[in-house]
């Protein structure tokens, strides 16, 4: 199986009502029909982002800063 | 050299040398632009084409160039512009419902550098509205079409620049991307496309997608085509707090070198699975000629690559949710269905999730930056199948199981998307049904030379950019 489906190969299930109480929590308001919409593509999207999370919160990046803003080094530095 | 004797068959470096030696006015390419643009209408390629202005400003330019004026290569060429791109007093949608009325106050900084280098702004693309997604099938100014299969989708989100390039409606067109969206239809269009590294391009007056990751790059017909239009634009801008300050160079210098001594990375357990056969034997064997002509191929390995997918969705959800959160409470249906849902979504993903991402995206630039120690560039496919049918939201990569198209149309092009290194849509071929398929070649920071001469030395033993579309046969 590949890389890409191990990726999504999980979905990890949200409710109608989860989603309520989110867009409650995030002051958006959405009916009944979105909460169900949106539920169902994040349910999609969470077992990935999860993971990803999980991988991160491993000892071996603890130094690692997020890259908000991109500095790059000047060209030379990335040769040999 | 040309690429055909009719006068929009021309590559924009025959175009501009035939302008510089007087054989063809400004006039005369506006008009024959002017009128592919009305022969492809039905793709809905443009939101806003600038006839009467065109011709106006083509006069102009011809009067500078009796007059002895040429601005540069760009003068009197008529390019398009992405409708997320400002130009002062002309309304700029983004494809959008909510900005249908919007006229910026000045121009984007991409427009005033291309006005400023004597090109003709011919007329505003369509694209995927608010550039939220990789089809182009826009709800308000229609879906845009594939001039090789009109059944078929020009990719996204800049899909109505490629349409224009490819359909030879213009000599060059701006796209911008943040997840794929130049290289993506640059590919299923069969032109070249650049992403330049981010920095490199000035993103003001640029209505944004996700701010981390957004850039704007070149579409053309050639590879030299490409690197003509990025030495207009590329460079420092006061005006964007996250442009580079590293100099810039001539960009068409290294365009005659071969690639004897090049080193090519490859990373088959990523790039070379989960991909449709023809897309893999297209790249495969473009990387083989190039090997064929000195270049040495290095497999390279890449722990870190799994999870950019997930990562892309993080941030290029947030960040737009971000941008967006006011007009989603007090416009919500003024959003096509697609990319309200999508903003919706990225208002559920917690900061965590957002600032894991982008941790991952410094361990995945660190990762391809030394990979870079040993390679000079790397290839692989730009996309893992060729052009679905308009209005298809599946995708099958593999024969009988349909996938979400967002999720699969990234799967390659997220690398340089999420790294900020440059990335060079280049095409490779055609499938059984006559559709195009595009490599990326890509590479250091700011090393867009070396992408064009790879390109261009690739272009020089291949004819895939010089095929005509089927609705111009």
């Amino acid at each position: 199986m590949s890389v890409y489906k191990k990726e999504r190969q999980v979905t990890q299930s949200v409710s109608g009502d989860e989603v309520k109480t989110m867009a409650t929590t995030a002051d958006l308001p959405l009916t009944e029909d979105r909460n169900e919409l949106v539920a169902a593509l994040l349910s999609a999207w969470l077992p990935a982002a999860n993971e990803l999370s999980r991988m991160m919160s491993a000892a071996e990046y603890a130094d690692i800063m997020p890259i908000t803003v991109l500095v790059h080094p000047q060209t030379g530095e990335t040769r040999e | 050299m040309p690429i055909g004797t009719n006068i929009s068959e021309l590559s924009l470096a025959a175009a501009s040398a035939a302008v510089a030696s007087r054989e063809l006015s400004p006039v005369e390419l506006v008009d024959a632009c002017l009128e592919r643009i009305d022969d492809i209408e039905a793709l809905r390629a443009y939101i806003a084409v600038y006839a009467e202005e065109s011709r106006q400003v083509a006069r102009a330019a011809e009067a500078m160039m009796k007059a002895g004026h040429r601005l540069g290569p760009l003068h009197g060429l008529p390019i398009a512009l992405k409708d997320n791109i400002a130009i002062e007093g002309k309304v700029t949608t983004a494809g959008s419902k909510i900005l249908a009325d919007w006229k910026p106050d000045q121009d984007a900084t991409v427009a005033r550098k291309l006005k400023g280098a004597g090109a003709i702004i011919i007329g505003k693309t369509n694209q995927h509205e608010f550039a939220w997604g990789g089809t182009s099938a826009n709800p308000h100014y229609g879906a845009v079409r594939n001039p090789w299969n009109p059944e078929h989708f020009p990719a996204g989100s800049s899909g109505g620049s490629g349409v224009a390039v490819a359909a030879r409606t213009c000599y060059g067109a701006l796209g911008t991307d943040t997840g794929g969206s130049v290289r993506l239809p640059a590919a299923v269009n069969g032109i070249a496309g650049l992403r330049p590294t981010i920095g490199r391009v000035s993103n003001a007056g640029v209505i944004p997608l996700a701010w981390s990751m957004d850039t704007v790059g070149p579409m053309a017909r050639t590879v030299e085509d490409c690197a003509v239009m990025f030495n207009a634009i590329a460079g420092h801008d006061p005006r964007d707090p996250g442009s580079s300050q590293t100099p810039t160079q001539d960009y068409t210098a290294d365009l005659e070198r071969d690639v004897k001594g090049l080193r090519i990375g490859v990373i088959s357990d990523y790039f070379f699975e989960h991909l449709q056969k023809p897309v893999h034997d297209a790249v495969r064997e473009a990387i083989t000629l190039l090997e064929s002509a000195g270049a040495q191929v290095i497999e390279v390995a890449a722990a870190h690559i799994h999870g950019n997918i997930s990562a892309q969705l993080t941030i290029e959800s947030a960040e737009p949710s971000a941008y967006h959160q006011r007009w989603l409470r007090e416009r919500p249906d003024d959003y096509g269905d697609d990319v309200r849902l999508l903003l919706e979504v990225g208002e559920m993903l917690l900061a965590t999730h957002y600032i894991q991402a982008q941790r991952y995206r410094a361990v995945l630039r660190s990762e391809f930056l030394d990979a870079f120690k040993s390679v000079d560039v790397f290839i692989c496919p730009t996309l893992p199948f060729t052009a679905t049918a308009v209005g298809e939201t599946l995708v099958e990569v593999e024969e009988g199981a349909p996938e979400d198209m967002l999720s699969a149309i990234m799967q390659f092009t997220g690398v340089p998307s999420l790294t900020g290194l440059p990335s060079l849509n280049v095409p490779c071929g055609f499938d059984d049904g006559g559709l195009p398929i595009g490599m990326q070649v890509i590479g250091r920071p700011f090393d867009e030379s070396t992408l064009f001469r790879v390109g261009a030395a690739y272009q020089r033993n291949t004819d895939f950019h010089e095929r005509t579309p089927v609705v111009l046969g």
